[in-house]
């Protein structure tokens, strides 16, 4: 590789084709984040349920997506899913649905540890000064339970960004799809493909810097260490 | 009874048990307490104590068996013994302070939230107002200068003397301490027991958990003697120093009456 020649025209000139993979990764993320979150704070609790008819299906359902590979999940939900449910979904919205479900699973054990985590100490104590359940779980279980994981959580957004790639597989235009399609157009997979590579690392470096800030701030403020 | 007359029934438990998993740890106990009195519960680890005051206020559901808190019932309703909601036992829970072994100071709260945390969000006091009236008690327990730490940053002496604020900011008719003392270093005791102390002295209506036998009869009106989940003698410090010997009561103090004999209340 000494005598290889970088050169950076191609992409110039194909720049869109880039921009338009980064904002679709981003929108997967955006959408997938969000359903992951909400289905996850959805099945936290669920998971926890006093009545095992609620808790164990729950819990199968968690240790089931959990066991499959991301990306079986992804092309699993392309091909299956239309035959399964006679869905015609795009690619698109079935990777986000499937990366979803998938981030769902993980986001819920992460919220459910969390208010595990908090001592019935502190709710005993909120609901001796007159709170109901719901409110001492709002005002003093849930922001505990929140300080706690906050580094899970983001630990988790991560693998998101992660895995929001895997929509290549199946032909979603995100970042890496038309990366590789333009590497193999223009002939240039090393500055196309190591262009790929650094907008993962300058979206996911600040992240993870953040999240190992924010947990020394919380310790050292809110908890013992 | 050492009440003179005309004094007013706060609190009245009328055959209250409670039993986990078979074994019965509060067995018929039925006790008053008048406004403005200090009852010290007294007993051996397991005798039932704490479980007596978790179940004045709802924190464990007793079996059997009523309380009343200025005539109104606690927790249940109606023949049925059917569970009030969870507003109604919230309101009721409202007027009973409580002090915990391990203080349970929200930590993402500082000492000021903490305080103020109960009238803002349960009475509905205008935050100024809780602000003003939690600054007012802080400074009653010399805490004012911490108003804005974080609990992590505080002894736990400071800490308890904070929960006691917490609870006094809610203006409750009483206040239930659950050993209040036990979870501390020797030589922060005396900081609590010294705000416990004070409050006793101004009317305030306590039932106190405790093994600090010399705040028990020095400081309480009145003394609940537990053993095995029932009251086995109630009565003045007084009164119960004075038991015979064999008594219940004597056999649990052991030695230590000698040191109460001293205080003077013989």
């Amino acid at each position: 590789m000494p005598e290889y020649q970088w050169d950076f025209d191609a992409i110039f000139q194909y720049r869109t084709v880039l921009v338009d993979g980064m904002l679709t990764t981003l929108r997967v993320l955006a959408f997938s984040v969000t359903i992951g979150v909400v289905l996850g704070l959805i099945l936290a609790p669920l998971r926890a349920a006093h009545s095992r008819w609620i808790r164990w299906p729950v819990q199968a359902l968690i240790e089931t997506v959990r066991a499959v590979p991301p990306l079986v999940l992804v092309v699993w939900a392309y091909y299956c899913l239309p035959i399964l449910a006679d869905m015609q979904l795009s690619a698109y919205w079935t990777c986000v649905l499937a990366l979803g479900l998938y981030g769902s699973v993980f986001f819920a054990e992460i919220f459910r540890s969390g208010l595990q985590s908090v001592d019935h100490g502190l709710v005993e104590a909120a609901l001796a000064v007159g709170m109901t359940p719901f409110r001492a779980l709002l005002r003093v279980a849930a922001p505990i339970a929140f300080l706690r994981i906050l580094p899970a959580f983001v630990g988790q957004c991560v693998m998101a960004i992660k895995n929001s790639v895997l929509g290549s597989y199946i032909a979603v235009g995100e970042l890496l799809y038309e990366g590789q399609r333009l590497s193999t157009a223009t002939f240039r997979p090393l500055e196309v493909l190591t262009l790929v590579a650094l907008f993962f690392v300058v979206t996911i470096l600040p992240l993870s810097l953040l999240a190992g800030a924010i947990e020394q701030r919380i310790h050292g403020r809110y908890f013992r260490r | 009874m050492t009440n003179g007359a005309g004094q007013r029934t706060l609190l009245s438990v009328e055959h209250l048990g409670k039993s986990f998993h078979g074994r019965r740890v509060l067995d018929d106990i039925s006790f008053d307490v008048q406004a403005g009195e200090v009852i010290g519960l007294i007993g051996r680890s397991g005798s039932g104590k704490s479980t007596l005051l978790r179940c004045l206020n709802m924190l464990e559901r007793p079996d059997a068996g009523r309380i009343r808190l200025d005539s109104e019932e606690i927790g249940f309703q109606g023949p049925q013994r059917k569970s009030v909601s969870a507003h109604a036992l919230a309101r009721q829970r409202a007027a009973m302070g409580m002090v915990f072994q391990h203080f349970n100071l929200w930590p993402h709260r500082t000492v000021l939230q903490n305080v103020t945390e109960g009238p803002v969000t349960v009475l509905g006091v205008p935050r100024a107002q809780a602000v003003a009236r939690a600054t007012a008690i802080l400074e009653r327990i010399g805490l004012a200068a911490k108003a804005d730490a974080y609990p992590v940053t505080l002894s736990g002496g400071q800490q308890q003397r904070v929960s006691i604020a917490r609870a006094l900011a809610m203006q409750p008719q009483l206040i239930l301490f659950d050993e209040p003392t036990s979870a501390l270093d020797p030589e922060l005791v005396a900081e609590v027991l010294a705000v416990m102390t004070d409050l006793a002295r101004t009317g305030t209506t306590m039932l106190v958990v405790t093994h600090e036998m010399r705040f028990a009869f020095e400081v309480c009106h009145r003394i609940l003697h537990l053993d095995q989940g029932r009251v086995a003698d109630a009565g003045t410090p007084t009164a119960l120093l004075a038991r015979p010997a064999d008594s219940p009561v004597r056999a649990f103090l052991g030695v230590a009456v000698l040191a109460l004999e001293a205080v003077g209340h013989a």
